[in-house]
């Protein structure tokens, strides 16, 4: 009888804390643009298929209608049976869902997988979309592996044409980032100017296998999201002075939703637990003024080997 | 047949610049004062460019190159929402067809050794200038490098990342069709890839020094 009653008493705190680990943090508000950002994704592992499960477990309280991924979608080889397994197996519920999955290309991924009809990329390795007509949010893919002339040209032009008051680009290198890779600042060089010139309020990339929310830089937010399937633990190195939240122990993926000048964020672990969540605003001129952190102390999962908590950056 | 045009307006200048003897003093203005060249110009055949005649020569064997490959897919285009049964088979057909009809190509077919000379010629400066940044770009996961064995016809492996080509380094180059790209093997080794066939094209061996 002691056993049982112990068992309970172990229980109920840990099925609570799962259950409030799983707590949506995002205003969910009518008519706002929502979609799942995740980075460095096909592996075909069980930590992939782990967020793939979160993932579908958080569409059911935040109905995003799509998600970005943001390159290395298929590392290794990419016969058809690779992308069942890396791709088309993990994200099974969000695909019989109806979510759409916009794609940009990394590193490891054979530039041919822009005709593959999941990955929205209608053949194209850059390309913009808008996501609804009315939102005035547009989304710019780049192929950053690949930064030639031309797709420069293409993006200025893009961007100079577009009456979005959202403008989010996402790619795989990160421009500023703590990892091991680090800022890449050939890419910086290129794309910052072009960014700050005609609006870029916000961007994905992934590359580097950890969540890292940068410091507004020069009117953008960056966001680093590589770390939906891959882990490097402990890489961010916090005296870059970018971080202004970091999370190398363990796996994540985001949600995003737009409603009118805000964009809300949550970040989220493969226990459920909330890594980061706030608002990025933007001014009139569009540029970002401000990212604030909503108060969302980390909740260590209770059935979760040792969750090492979310390290904010100490600066 | 842009780009067979442009090879031809590039020859057509170089063989009126060469043919004709024409130069600026000819016109008894005083000695020719050079207008600075950017490094994106220097990749441009134009009759200001004195390696006008190497890169109008790499054009054509590039075009050459893409109307057999074009011929090739235009009976079997690859539909823009393909599955990836119809990725692969397309792929891989198109290597075959590529290898049978370049069963001789050879190192050297494209990149010829005065292109050769002058694509290093081209990057070299960027690197000298840029050595981290342009180190960080070609680094790959936890120090790995993209360790190809190079042959002409050859696929790029699966299992070997597509190493970033840093965009200094592609501002620098001549610019490509879609239909090939430009990558970096061994941290050093430029490859032209067939981007729908997966396979090597050419190469240049220390391209990066």
């Amino acid at each position: 009888m002691r056993r049982v009653l112990l068992s309970v008493l172990l229980l109920v705190p840990a099925l609570t804390g799962s259950l409030l680990a799983q707590e949506l943090k995002l205003p969910n508000k009518n008519g706002s643009v929502k979609f799942a950002v995740l980075g460095d994704t096909g592996t075909g592992s069980s930590d992939q298929v782990a967020i793939g499960k979160q993932v579908a477990a958080f569409k059911a309280k935040f109905p995003f209608d799509f998600a970005l991924l943001l390159g290395d979608n298929m590392y290794g080889g990419d016969s058809p049976k690779d992308y069942v397994k890396k791709f088309e197996s993990p994200y099974k519920a969000l695909l019989d869902a109806g979510v759409k999955f916009y794609a940009a290309l990394g590193n490891h991924d054979n530039p041919n997988q822009r005709a593959y009809k999941a990955f929205n990329m209608n053949g194209e390795r850059y390309y913009t979309f808008k996501p609804s007509l009315t939102a005035g949010v547009r989304f710019f893919a780049l192929d950053s592996n690949y930064m030639d002339p031309k797709q420069l040209e293409w993006l200025e032009k893009e961007l100079a044409a577009s009456g979005s008051d959202w403008k989010i680009a996402f790619f795989h290198h990160p421009p500023h980032a703590s990892g091991m890779h680090g800022s890449d600042e050939i890419l910086k060089k290129q794309l910052e100017p072009l960014f700050v010139k005609h609006g870029v309020n916000v961007v994905f990339t992934g590359h580097e296998h950890f969540y890292e929310r940068i410091k507004p830089q020069k009117g953008v937010q960056y966001f680093v999201e590589g770390s939906s399937a891959k882990l490097r633990k402990g890489d961010i190195n916090r005296r870059t002075g970018l971080t202004a939240l970091g999370y190398d122990s363990g796996n994540t993926f985001m949600l995003v939703g737009i409603a009118g000048d805000e964009l809300y964020f949550q970040t989220i672990n493969a226990q459920a637990q909330t890594i980061d969540s706030g608002v990025v605003k933007k001014g009139t001129d569009n540029r970002v003024v401000g990212t604030v952190v909503q108060g969302a102390a980390p909740r260590p999962a209770q059935n979760a080997a040792k969750p090492a908590p979310p390290r904010p950056n100490p600066r | 047949m842009a780009e067979l045009s442009r090879a031809v307006l590039a020859l057509f200048f170089t063989v009126g610049l060469f043919g004709c003897g024409f130069t600026a003093n000819d016109q008894g203005k005083g000695p020719r004062v050079p207008k600075p060249v950017s490094p994106e110009q220097k990749a441009i055949a134009s009759p200001d460019n004195p390696d006008s005649a190497i890169l109008a020569d790499f054009n054509a064997r590039l075009d050459n190159y893409v109307k057999k490959q074009r011929a090739l897919l235009k009976d079997s285009p690859i539909p823009k929402d393909a599955t990836p049964a119809q990725i692969k088979s397309r792929q891989d057909t198109l290597a075959a067809e590529l290898r049978t009809i370049r069963k001789n190509a050879k190192q050297g077919d494209i990149f010829a050794p005065e292109a050769a000379a002058l694509f290093k010629r081209l990057m070299y400066p960027e690197v000298k200038e840029q050595p981290r940044e342009t180190k960080q770009a070609l680094e790959e996961e936890d120090g790995e490098t993209a360790q190809v064995y190079l042959k002409v016809n050859a696929p790029w492996p699966a299992s070997e990342p597509l190493t970033t080509v840093p965009a200094n380094l592609l501002a620098t180059l001549p610019q490509l069709p879609m239909d090939v790209e430009y990558r970096i093997s061994n941290k050093r080794h430029l490859v032209l890839r067939d981007v729908d066939a997966n396979i090597i094209v050419d190469y240049i061996y220390n391209a990066i020094r």
